[in-house]
């Protein structure tokens, strides 16, 4: 009974984190220009960052924490913007949450709402917490997650790879899978 | 440890065969508790999971839709899983090993499922810590082997599915993870010595709950022999005592015999006397003249001048003898009850002896009637005043024979402190009265005299075995007259204003009604006076 009840535990582990460790889809790949239809241009002084975010993600606290160390151990070299996507049916309510209050207390990150995900869907995002930094030429440096899993906080090759960038100019990983709910970018798209 | 008590070199097998068992039933009871406590825990853990999900991830989205997260699912169905078996276990098999072993591993499997709904965060991570601390109170080092492993088994498959997760991409990730295992490990070293120290205590308590029970066993034995020592040493007092007892009561009842012997001697040196004198001798001298003149009886009685006196000297003899005759009948009336007295008495000592009773139902006054007639009614001095004053009381239920014996001291007391005082008017006032309080009554018999009073320090020891103020005395008489009071439920008191100020003694016999069956039964019926 034992060995049976280990065993059913063990699967039932291997389920969570097989769940917590699946990446969301990519709908394409990171432009390697600054998108020109973008609402926004990018820093020309410093290397932009950018994150899109679903307002209603609970993974996507994790990637908030990141960014904040990100912000914080990166002293003002990185411009960073949030883009929060919504829906045109969304809600009234749809970016009341603990996300956008999350992103408020972040120095330095400009938050903005992306209508329809009309930007999200220029760098070609399509999951919640994916993370673009090009640098002051406009030229795309990173593009992926920067959490080793949904919702989980710690250090992780995204973090890590931003952070060299934004210090060095160079990091060894370029992309990383990206962990968070669904934008719903390509469906906007569609429609 | 064990040197703490100086214990026989052979009971020493005895005493650590029992320490062992001791110490198994300490270890079982330690276990089974801790058991439970962790079944409590592993119920709250679980409550505690599911609400952290819900609190962190309720939904998931894929743009405007929803679903319920996949986390509380894992909170309710894995967390609900990892609970039940050691909770079944601790119902099943409590105090067990394998229940404890898998308490452990159920603990460490609560960690990673915490760590993992509260999205990694460092905090949670104590839980791993907290729990390690808690598993020794088990004090039990092996238990902490399940759970290290539990937590190596966690991060080996997920290095194996999933390395990034557990080693990172980078390099400095391989000596966090190392970091991270090197303080439990660290945690486990000191855990495990904690467990071996507590482990040792708790054998060394066993031994000495060990020693002392064979020391208290030692005890009771020597109590049991030392008790019964002395209930023969009691034994021995016991018969030392009744023989004491025995020559106390045969004294008392020696003095009282002597009280009414002498009354008994009076009257039969009254009636001597009486004899002596008797005027019978006048009647042979009468006899001896009728027959010196039986020939001529007729002249003798009409012509001799002590003829003719010889009738009216016969009228006067006869009623001179009938006189005599009276007070003889008187004396040795008296006799007979003082001889009847002293038969009850010796019948008293008897009953006594048998742990029997006297009681009958009889008047107080007449009780005190009989005293007086035993004790007074031979005195002879003319000066000596007696005052009655006895209240109108029914029959009650008392040992008849006690309390004569009592008014018998009181009175014979109070006639020699009277005879004994200088003052021409000697009085004794003798009352009865029943006092009734609630449902209990009482009889109060009081003596009082003129005579020649108590000293102030002879009142506090009047009652005392042997004390007296008569050179002749013994001492015994008061003192068999309270114990008697006091085997009866009464007592008996002395009041004093001081030598030749007189003295009063009361005495107070608790008295029962007649209502009560077991009462009747108790009581027999005086024996009726012989026909005389």
């Amino acid at each position: 009974m034992v060995l049976a009840w280990g065993v059913a535990v063990l699967f039932g582990m291997f389920g969570l984190v097989r769940y917590q460790m699946t990446p969301g889809a990519v709908a394409a790949p990171a432009p390697v220009q600054w998108p020109a239809g973008v609402s926004f241009a990018h820093n020309s002084a410093k290397s932009t960052l950018v994150m899109t975010l679903h307002p209603q993600c609970p993974c996507s606290r994790a990637s908030l924490s990141e960014l904040a160390e990100i912000m914080a151990r990166s002293e003002g070299r990185l411009d960073a913007r949030i883009l929060f996507v919504q829906p045109a049916n969304a809600p009234a309510n749809w970016l009341d949450g603990a996300l956008w209050q999350q992103a408020k207390t972040i120095p330095g990150v400009t938050i903005s709402v992306d209508k329809d995900g009309q930007d999200a869907a220029e760098f070609g995002a399509s999951t919640s917490g994916q993370v673009l930094v090009y640098d002051a030429a406009g030229v795309i440096q990173f593009s992926g997650g920067i959490t080793d899993g949904r919702g989980h906080e710690g250090d992780n090759a995204g973090m890590l790879s931003v952070l060299d960038l934004v210090r060095t100019g160079k990091s060894q990983v370029a992309t990383t899978p990206v962990y968070g709910c669904s934008l719903g970018v390509c469906q906007i798209k569609r429609n | 440890m064990t040197e703490g008590m100086n214990i026989a070199p052979e009971l020493r097998p005895q005493i650590d065969a029992r320490a062992d068992q001791l110490l198994i039933e300490y270890q079982k009871s330690q276990w089974k508790q801790t058991d439970h406590l962790f079944a409590i825990l592993l119920v709250l853990q679980w409550f505690a999971c599911v609400a952290v999900a819900v609190w962190i991830s309720p939904r998931a989205w894929e743009g405007l839709e929803s679903h319920i997260h996949p986390h509380i699912w894992a909170a309710v169905f894995l967390g609900g899983l990892i609970a039940a078996c050691p909770i079944a276990l601790v119902i099943a098999r409590p105090g067990e090993a394998i229940t404890r072993y898998v308490i452990a591993a159920a603990q460490m499997m609560h960690s990673a499922l915490l760590i993992h709904l509260s999205g990694g965060r460092i905090e949670t991570h104590f839980h791993v810590f907290g729990s390690l601390a808690f598993l020794s109170f088990y004090r039990d080092w092996r238990v902490l082997i399940p759970a290290t492993v539990v937590v190596a088994l966690d991060h080996a498959v997920r290095g194996i599915f999933w390395p990034e997760s557990v080693f990172g991409i980078v390099a400095a990730s391989h000596w966090r993870w190392m970091e991270h295992a090197g303080w439990v490990v660290f945690e486990d070293i000191i855990l495990v010595w904690a467990c071996v120290r507590s482990a040792k205590e708790l054998a060394t308590l066993a031994t000495r709950q060990a020693e002392l029970e064979s020391t208290n066993q030692l005890v009771e034995a020597e109590v049991a022999r030392q008790t019964a020592r002395l209930e023969s040493v009691s034994q021995e007092l016991v018969g030392t005592a009744r023989r004491a007892g025995m020559a106390e009561i045969a004294t008392g009842v020696l003095h009282n015999v002597g009280n009414v012997l002498n009354s008994v001697n009076i009257s039969a040196s009254v009636a001597l006397n009486k004899l002596k004198d008797s005027e019978v001798s006048s009647l042979v001298k009468v006899g001896e003249m009728l027959q010196m003149n039986r020939a001529n009886l007729p002249a003798f009685l009409t012509t001799d001048d002590r003829g003719k006196q010889l009738p009216e000297f016969l009228i006067e003899l006869s009623e001179c003898l009938s006189r005599e005759h009276t007070g003889l009948v008187d004396e040795l009336r008296t006799v007979a009850t003082g001889l009847d007295h002293i038969k009850e008495i010796v019948s008293a000592q008897q009953q006594h002896a048998k742990k029997g009773s006297a009681r009958v139902k009889v008047s107080p006054a007449d009780l005190f009637e009989r005293a007086i007639g035993m004790d007074l009614g031979a005195s002879t001095d003319a000066n000596l005043t007696i005052v009655r004053d006895f209240e109108q009381i029914g029959p009650v239920v008392m040992d008849k024979h006690k309390v004569l014996q009592i008014l018998i001291n009181l009175l014979s007391n109070a006639k020699r402190a009277v005879v004994a005082s200088p003052r021409p008017e000697k009085r004794i006032e003798l009352s009865t009265r029943k006092i009734d309080s609630g449902d209990k009554s009482t009889i109060w018999f009081e003596v009082k005299d003129n005579g020649v009073g108590i000293r102030p320090d002879h009142l506090a020891k009047i009652f005392g075995h042997g004390f007296t103020t008569r050179a002749e005395g013994h001492g015994f008489g008061l003192h068999s007259a309270a114990n008697a009071a006091s085997e009866m439920g009464g007592k008996l008191t002395v009041a004093s204003d001081g030598p030749d100020r007189g003295a009063t003694f009361t005495l107070e016999i608790p008295v029962e009604g007649l209502s009560s069956i077991e009462q009747l039964l108790s009581v027999r019926k005086e024996p009726s006076c012989p026909p005389k």
